[in-house]
């Protein structure tokens, strides 16, 4: 065993500034018959243990893509994706989960045994792992569920089941591809706040990718700013405003600062990409 | 709000309505079948009353010699099924799994559900003789295709995905098999194999009724040679009630494990 496999899996304790992730030069195009699309291009970026990091950028502009490289679905073509300095070889179900815009639970288990599912394919599925999945269908808000079918929740209740289900191998990472982009805008604030608190007891670091700039700067501690063709890193903003938050800062002066300044360097991307 | 929810379509079955209707329904063609005879618009010798026709399939039912024919049929249906259903389930996989093998051999599957089976049987004969293995054969050909057709559409009602969803989590081909192929397919499964039990025993009868030594198909064929109407209405009476029996014991499985897809 190696030092950098040794490193996997002592669990090593989190400092804020500690890189978990690291995009190195990434570049990743899809040809079809016609033309070629540069879904990434030259994407470097530190994701560090801990944090909430948002992707926001316009639809094309590879956040999908990014999120699918993170998590180890995609090898990238050029350049490499690091999870504590070992370079990726696919998916790591233990250390790094991902949630999908749909829940994409199991139609025929119940919610608990939707949580339970990765447990079960590790053949780790103990008493244990039963109360810890108690308790994090408590932590999502759906005590009294547990042996429902997916088809008798809600849109945002499914999510809250993925969420759970995600957070069952205690995974240092949590990617989140537009967890809550087909709720509504009410149950989307409230999803969104909830997943704050989650994420502060969880210690879990998170990334997420939104349409939504407003929902970007509520939840994250930065956002990567992302622009289409070719699929690029334009900036990297740290969002100084103090946690806890609620619905409120949204009024905030640097709220309103930070919406307007990230929505003029998307219309800048557009514009610079229409010449 | 401005629109209203869409009324919840309202489910049938289950109500005291609609059981009694379903009686109703049975009952009443049995009724005319016992009083049509006996007022004598058709004669009772061409169409025996019903509890006439009951009364000959209790005798025929305590009849020792009969078990030997309704023994025959059930091995030989059974020994079928026991052939169609991992036949038909494994191939519908494989032909599933992958749409390029899937475009190529569905159609094909396809066509022979559409031939008539029964136009194989004198071949049968010739290549198995009389007996057993003959209807046994002649079962599974008659339910093969239609089972097959059922698993590879099955194949398809696998939520869209859910199979990435799997890669994620570096589930391995035989836990893809066990954790979402089998259990999306089983319910699909199950009504084919419901409607491949109904071809089963079709082919298995068939082929006792066209030649046979044994079985409820040859007793039916043998009482109507002796215009033994009573006798014949009797057996088809049994080969009736068995095969309900056997429909709605898989319908009921059918709906049991299919319960997460309505509720
Ligand atoms: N598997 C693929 N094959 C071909 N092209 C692809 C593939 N995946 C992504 N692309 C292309 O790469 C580009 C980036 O796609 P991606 O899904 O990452 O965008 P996105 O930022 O997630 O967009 P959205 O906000 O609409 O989800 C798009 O132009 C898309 O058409
Ligand atoms: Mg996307």
């Amino acid at each position: 065993m190696n030092e950098q496999q040794a490193a996997l899996e002592d669990a090593v304790p989190r400092t804020a500034s500690e890189t978990i992730i690291a995009v190195r030069s990434v570049t990743q195009a899809f040809r079809s018959d016609k033309s070629t699309t540069t879904a990434l291009q030259n994407v470097s970026l530190d994701i560090r243990s801990g944090e909430f990091l948002s992707l926001v950028g316009p639809s094309g502009c590879g956040k999908s893509t990014l999120l699918r490289g993170l998590s180890g679905l995609l090898l990238p073509q050029e350049g490499q994706i690091e999870f504590r300095d070992t370079p990726l070889r696919g998916p790591e179900p233990e250390h790094i989960g991902l949630i999908f815009q749909d829940a994409r639970l199991f139609p025929w288990k119940t919610v608990i045994d939707n949580v339970l599912f990765p447990t079960v394919l590790q053949n780790r599925n103990t008493a244990e792992s039963r109360s810890h999945a108690m308790e994090l269908i408590e932590l999502v808000g759906l005590s009294g569920f547990e042996d429902n079918y997916p088809h008798q929740l809600s849109g945002g209740m499914k999510q809250r089941v993925s969420i759970a289900r995600g957070l069952i191998q205690r995974p240092e990472v949590l990617l989140m591809d537009e967890p809550f982009g087909a709720l509504d805008e009410f149950t989307r604030e409230a999803m969104g706040l909830e997943l704050l608190r989650i994420w502060e007891q969880t210690g879990v670091t998170v990334v997420f990718v939104t349409h939504s700039i407003d929902e970007a700067i509520l939840l994250s501690d930065r956002i990567a700013v992302m622009t289409p063709r070719p699929g690029r890193l334009a900036e990297l903003i740290e969002v100084e405003l103090d946690r806890p938050r609620d619905e409120n800062v949204v009024d905030s002066p640097e709220f309103v600062r930070l919406r307007r300044h990230i929505r003029d360097q998307l219309v800048e991307s557009q514009s610079g990409g229409r010449r | 709000m401005a629109f209203e929810a869409p009324p919840v379509p309202r489910r049938h079955g289950g109500t005291v309505t609609t059981l009694v209707s379903r009686i109703g329904w049975i009952l009443i063609p049995l009724a005319l079948w016992e009083v049509i005879p006996r007022t004598g618009v058709v004669s009772s010798s061409t169409l025996p009353p019903f509890s006439d026709v009951t009364a000959a399939a209790m005798r025929i039912l305590g009849d020792p010699e009969s078990y030997e024919h309704i023994s025959t049929t059930l091995t030989e249906v059974l020994i079928a099924f026991v052939i169609v259903v991992p036949l038909a389930v494994i191939s519908g996989y494989l032909i599933g799994l992958n749409s390029y093998v899937r475009s190529i051999l569905e159609p094909i599957v396809s066509f022979f559900v559409g031939v008539p089976k029964s136009i194989f049987l004198p071949l049968l004969i010739l290549a198995l003789g009389l007996g057993f293995t003959q209807k046994v054969a002649f079962g599974v050909l008659q339910a093969v295709f239609i089972v097959t057709v059922t698993m590879i559409a099955g194949m398809r009602e696998i939520p869209d995905g859910l199979q990435e969803y799997t890669r994620t989590q570096r589930a391995s081909r035989w836990q893809d098999f066990w954790h979402l192929y089998r259990p999306a397919v089983t319910p699909v499964v199950v009504e084919g194999v419901r409607l491949g039990m109904i071809y089963t025993m079709t082919g298995v009868l068939l082929a006792e009724m066209y030649a046979s030594r044994r079985g409820l198909g040859q007793l039916i064929a043998a009482h109507g040679t002796r215009f033994d109407i009573e006798s014949l209405l009797a057996v088809v009476l049994i080969v009736a009630v068995i095969s309900i029996i056997i429909n709605v014991a898989l319908a009921a499985y059918g709906r049991r494990v299919g319960r997460w897809r309505t509720g």
